[in-house]
């Protein structure tokens, strides 16, 4: 089980980030900030692999801070 | 009732009246834009007894719409030149509303030499009192001092030396929620110093013992919608890094596309940005104690405040943003998290703003006075500004003031005040944003990152500077930028909120319309000002040297730029 902005999606063997996000039907685009449990993911490092258990946050930059 | 209170220094009173049927839907940045017109001279000397300082809260304080308790704080910019609204979190505003004050204004200057608060007390009667044993002390001892008379509950507005000093970086400091430090800033423009100018120390409120009860033109209606709207900006924060993160996540966003400024806006990329990353400040909270998630005043949903502890647990600052860090870090090769944060303490305590002071340090590295990057020298340069030496004077005095002292040829300025966290060449409707908003290269007067279709080219980067410096002047009037960021799609509710606080049609077309009016009004007090259109232009080197990242140039053409506010 993979839990992606608090919806829950089934792991599958070598499912990535991107398969995630896209099961989850979130979009991506360069605004937005992966969370992988703690770490910080680069939108351009969604083809690592993810493993079950994994929770994802999908966060997307609205306004400058 | 809601009441205002005149402050005239030269007589040393306070006289608390209504307030005015006038500005009864106006708040925060519309109501100084209105107010100034009226009533403070463009031409006037920033630090003159003509010009004013106001202090005031916004259109739906008093309510329990989230983020509705941001502070505004106006007057002509003793950096600028021009109209100036700054606006900040923390518990200030929530306290004066709960008094039913929507406005104060300071106006003329003392006659004599001293320092002066004024203070609300809990039954809301407002006095001016001696501060003069308070002159000199920056604005943590100051808080302190004040908690320890009115306990933990008062909010305070304060100066610290460099606001006494007038210098023209110098901040407003306002108390945050909760952890009642004074981190939260009203700080671009210098207002700090028309604040010294005035004799006036701080603004010190007492919780109410009974809070001012706002008249509705329809309380059940307004309670329904209200809920709606808090429901859907708690909805987007769940979704928003400034939520989950904090504004620092911005990082993660601009060091990648070359908009994150690198060594005085060089336009090169900061490999080493990790260093003081989202993920780096995640760690460090988590293993030094440290908290995100903090509401900077009561009932903020989006709670993107923090408290960052020093690598022994101690407390060391909060309200650690992504402005200071893009400045003071990368923006001077700086690398070390730690450092940054330390920088930005330092400034909140003396009262000075973060980016005028980090921007005044890449032209100190720029120029050789120091090296790039080195943290130490950088500390140093504010501790300068801190004990008042010479050169520390200069540089209160901002960006400019040091760069032109130097013989900088890279000043990163438009209208004396310098740019924030977004280099122009690769956020283009931000930098016309830069170059046309009346209150000079400002974060918070419509950034458009990721609003254009490319953020290099140029196609609707002038439609998305136009839409969000208007939307930007309802949102300053209204409530927090980040929570409005929320409500976005949803923001027709506001105009029914509108109707029933104040009556009339619920129409957004009230809110859209006084992004206009507030806008045009800013422009028009610059030109009466004597500030010329050919002021709205990014500095030269903006449009000569392409970013090494992206290989953009600044091209937006001067006309594109004259035409932009042609309704
Ligand atoms: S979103 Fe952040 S800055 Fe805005 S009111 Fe909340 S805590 Fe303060």
């Amino acid at each position: 089980m993979i839990v992606v902005n608090d919806k829950i999606i089934k792991f599958y063997e070598g499912m990535t980030i991107a398969d995630a996000i896209k099961e989850a039907g979130e979009m991506i685009d360069y605004m937005t900030i992966i969370m992988q449990d703690k770490s910080i993911i680069q939108y351009n490092q969604i083809d690592k692999k993810v493993s079950d258990g994994t929770n994802l946050k999908i966060l997307r930059i609205l306004s400058g801070g | 009732m809601w009441s205002k209170l005149l402050l005239d220094m030269k007589n040393l009173s306070v006289t608390k009246e209504p307030y005015d049927k006038e500005y009864e839907e106006l708040g925060g940045r519309s109501l100084i834009a209105q107010y100034m017109m009226k009533n403070v001279p463009p031409t006037c000397e920033p630090l003159g007894k003509d010009n004013q300082l106001i202090i005031c809260t916004s259109i739906f304080a008093g309510t329990r719409l989230t983020t509705a308790h941001r502070l505004s704080v106006g007057g002509k910019s003793p950096l600028t030149g021009g109209i100036k609204e700054s606006n900040s979190g923390g518990s200030a505003a929530y306290q004066l509303a709960g008094h039913g004050i929507k406005l104060i204004t300071v106006k003329d200057l003392p006659e004599e030499e001293g320092l002066w608060l004024l203070h609300i007390d809990a039954q809301g009667n407002a006095s001016l009192e001696d501060a003069s044993e308070y002159k000199g002390l920056n604005n943590y001892d100051f808080v302190e001092k004040m908690h320890e008379m009115y306990g933990d509950k008062v909010a305070t507005i304060s100066i610290g030396a460099a606001g006494e000093r007038l210098y023209k970086s110098a901040s407003l400091q306002i108390t945050e929620f909760n952890s009642n430090h004074p981190s939260r800033a009203a700080a671009r423009g210098g207002l700090g110093a028309l604040m010294g100018s005035k004799g006036l120390k701080a603004v010190v409120i007492e919780n109410p013992v009974e809070r001012y009860q706002v008249e509705y033109a329809d309380k059940q209606k307004f309670d329904e919608l209200v809920s709606s709207f808090n429901k859907i900006v708690a909805a987007g924060a769940k979704k928003d890094p400034f939520h989950n993160i904090g504004t620092i996540s911005t990082i993660e966003v601009t060091a990648n596309n070359g908009v994150l400024p690198v060594d005085n806006f060089s336009g090169r990329l900061f490999p080493e940005y990790k260093e003081v990353g989202a993920g780096k400040f995640m760690n460090n909270l988590e293993t030094r104690g440290g908290r995100n998630k903090v509401p900077c005043q009561p009932g903020c949903v989006v709670q993107c405040s923090n408290c960052y502890n020093d690598k022994d647990g101690k407390y060391l600052t909060s309200g650690f943003e992504y402005e200071t860090l893009a400045i003071m870090g990368p923006n001077c090769h700086i690398s070390d998290l730690d450092a940054v944060a330390q920088m930005d303490r330092i400034c909140d305590n003396i009262g000075v703003d973060t980016i005028e002071a980090g921007n005044a340090v890449a032209m100190c590295m720029e120029t050789g006075r120091i090296k790039w990057g080195d943290t130490q020298a950088a500390l140093s340069l504010l501790k300068e500004m801190e004990e008042g030496t010479e050169f520390g004077r200069i540089m209160g005095d901002g960006c400019e003031a040091v760069g032109k002292y130097l013989g900088c040829k890279r000043i990163p300025v438009v209208k004396h005040q310098s740019l924030p966290g977004y280099d122009p060449r690769n956020t283009k409707g931000t930098g016309i944003t830069y170059a046309t908003s009346p209150m000079g290269a400002d974060h918070t007067a419509g950034l458009t990152m990721g609003r254009a279709f490319d953020d290099c080219g140029r196609s609707a980067q002038a439609y998305a500077s136009t839409k969000l410096q208007v939307a930007m002047c309802f949102s300053d009037s209204i409530m927090c930028l980040f929570a409005f960021a929320n409500a976005a799609n949803d923001l027709y509710l506001l105009g029914e909120l509108m109707a029933t606080l104040y009556g009339g049609t619920p129409d957004f077309g009230r809110i859209s319309m006084l992004g206009v009016k507030t806008l045009l009004t800013e422009r028009a007090y610059n030109k009466m000002a004597g500030i010329k259109a050919e002021e709205d232009r990014l500095p030269e080197f903006f449009y000569k040297e392409k970013s090494s990242a992206t290989g953009s140039k600044f091209d937006i053409i001067d006309y594109e730029l004259e035409v932009l506010f042609d309704f």
